[in-house]
């Protein structure tokens, strides 16, 4: 995919070399929203503004790093959401039609598979949901997306130093809570504390 | 020797920037020998390492749908200029031809002033022995006429060297009136692009040009041109600054010296 060919047509107008890429960055922007919002309806909705907001604001994007510049705005729309919207509580994963389970599920997958990765994706959104907003942003840029402290630097509009602050601090609260969540995470991913040796 | 000496926050910091490889060589340096150094700090670095391993095993969601946009709803005109791939395309062209006429007006003048200061040079020895041929004819260059002037043309046209590259159409329409002037008895002669050195300073060509404005002279019957102020003023007319002369007065110029004499 020429990325740079398809912007500048959409740049001209040209809608479905947007939509081009947005099926490129949809899973990235959907997941960013997940993370942040927790709730896979209003990530959704804000993935969605994300993309219109995006598409309708084009012409401000001047080069550079694309991926980065459209998790901002999806990074905006994600805060609008939440100010928007109140949040629902967490559906129960042993409903077998919940939407999120759904969007877990792999083909070929065994049920205890599938378990296990829920009861994974359960125990690390509690712990996001407890960062505070900025730390929750970073570390889900960094550890959960892989984006480097440049990118983090000119997604979150903030500085690198502050970028490795934040990083090291929610660091420090999600391995308290992982600690904590002790038995709901799978055996291979528990966090054991330190007098346990 | 260990360290019972629990991290600190900056500590954490470190470790957090060295397990993302976001530490200084130096400062990396450091931290690897504080961690073979202190169990406390490899410990805590151990926690990390696991903590990030657990986020980068979160599960990547589906999401539920599409997000692209509906055409119908957004498809959005291009600006009038960028519609059409031609009217661009002239633009660029048209960009592109403004440049090559400002190159080569600017090489032209280049060209021109060159080889007008090179021709001086060259000449002086040609046009000194033109000055010693006029010293020996009337000092008066209202009376110099048709006999005395005809030969004082060819010498000057033995002295030229290559034109000057560049003439506005005023000047170019007064040589070629010059070449065809008939009633000054030039009508056979070839107008000289060369002439006999004189200052290139603004003011004393303007006092030149002042003095032998062409056109002003040829419409007064009464006086024949004088073919080296004739020069004289073709020389200045494209040597001179823009707008160095703007002037209308009359004056007669001695031909051997380019004195003025006097105002008319």
């Amino acid at each position: 995919m020429d990325e740079l060919a398809l912007i500048r047509e959409a740049q001209r107008g040209s809608v479905e070399s947007f939509n081009s890429l947005v099926l490129h960055y949809q899973i990235s922007v959907y997941n960013l929203a997940y993370r942040l919002i927790g709730e896979p309806d209003s990530a959704a909705d804000a993935a969605q503004e994300a993309f219109i907001s995006a598409y309708g604001h084009l012409s401000d994007f001047r080069g550079g790093s694309f991926r980065a510049w459209l998790m901002r705005i999806a990074t905006n729309a994600c805060y609008d959401e939440m100010r928007r919207r109140k949040r629902r509580p967490a559906l129960s994963l042993d409903d077998p039609d919940s939407p999120m389970m759904e969007q877990l599920v792999h083909p070929g997958e065994s049920p205890e598979a599938l378990l296990q990765r829920s009861a994974l994706n359960q125990a690390i959104q509690e712990c996001l949901d407890a960062l505070p907003d900025d730390q929750r942003l970073v570390s889900v840029l960094c550890d959960v997306q892989g984006y480097d402290y440049q990118e983090i630097s000119q997604i979150a509009r903030v500085s690198l130093g502050t970028v490795k602050s934040r990083i090291s601090r929610a660091r420090q609260r999600l391995r308290d809570c992982l600690q904590g969540a002790g038995e709901l995470l799978p055996e291979s991913y528990r966090l054991k504390h330190r007098d346990e040796g | 020797m260990t360290s019972g000496i629990p991290p600190t926050e900056q500590d954490f910091e470190l470790l957090s920037a060295y397990l993302d490889g976001e530490l200084a060589a130096t400062a990396r340096a450091e931290l690897e020998s504080r961690l073979a150094a202190e169990p406390a700090l490899r410990a805590t670095f151990g926690e990390m390492q696991r903590t990030v391993a657990v986020l980068k095993a979160a599960p990547r969601v589906t999401p539920p749908r599409n997000f692209t946009l509906d055409p119908a709803k957004y498809r959005r005109a291009a600006p009038w200029w960028a519609r059409y791939r031609a009217i661009q395309f002239v633009g660029a062209l048209g960009t592109l031809a403004s440049i090559i006429i400002i190159a080569v007006g600017l090489l032209s003048f280049n060209v021109a002033s060159s080889s007008l200061k090179n021709s001086a040079a060259p000449a002086s020895a040609a046009q000194g022995g033109i000055v010693a041929a006029l010293a020996t004819a009337t000092q008066n260059p209202n009376t110099l006429d048709k006999a005395q002037s005809a030969p004082l043309v060819p010498a000057l046209i033995n002295a030229t060297t290559t034109p000057a590259a560049s003439t506005t159409p005023a000047q170019a329409a007064d040589e070629a009136a010059l070449a065809n002037d008939s009633t000054s008895g030039f009508a056979s002669t070839v107008v000289p692009t060369s002439f006999p050195p004189f200052s290139d300073t603004a003011s004393e060509c303007d006092e030149h040009v002042r003095a032998c404005d062409v056109r002003r002279w040829r419409s007064k019957r009464s006086v024949r041109p004088n073919p080296i102020a004739v020069a004289a003023v073709l020389t200045c007319r494209r040597n001179r600054p823009a707008g160095a002369f703007s002037h209308s007065d009359w004056y007669r110029v001695d031909a051997i010296s380019f004195r003025v004499i006097k105002e008319l």
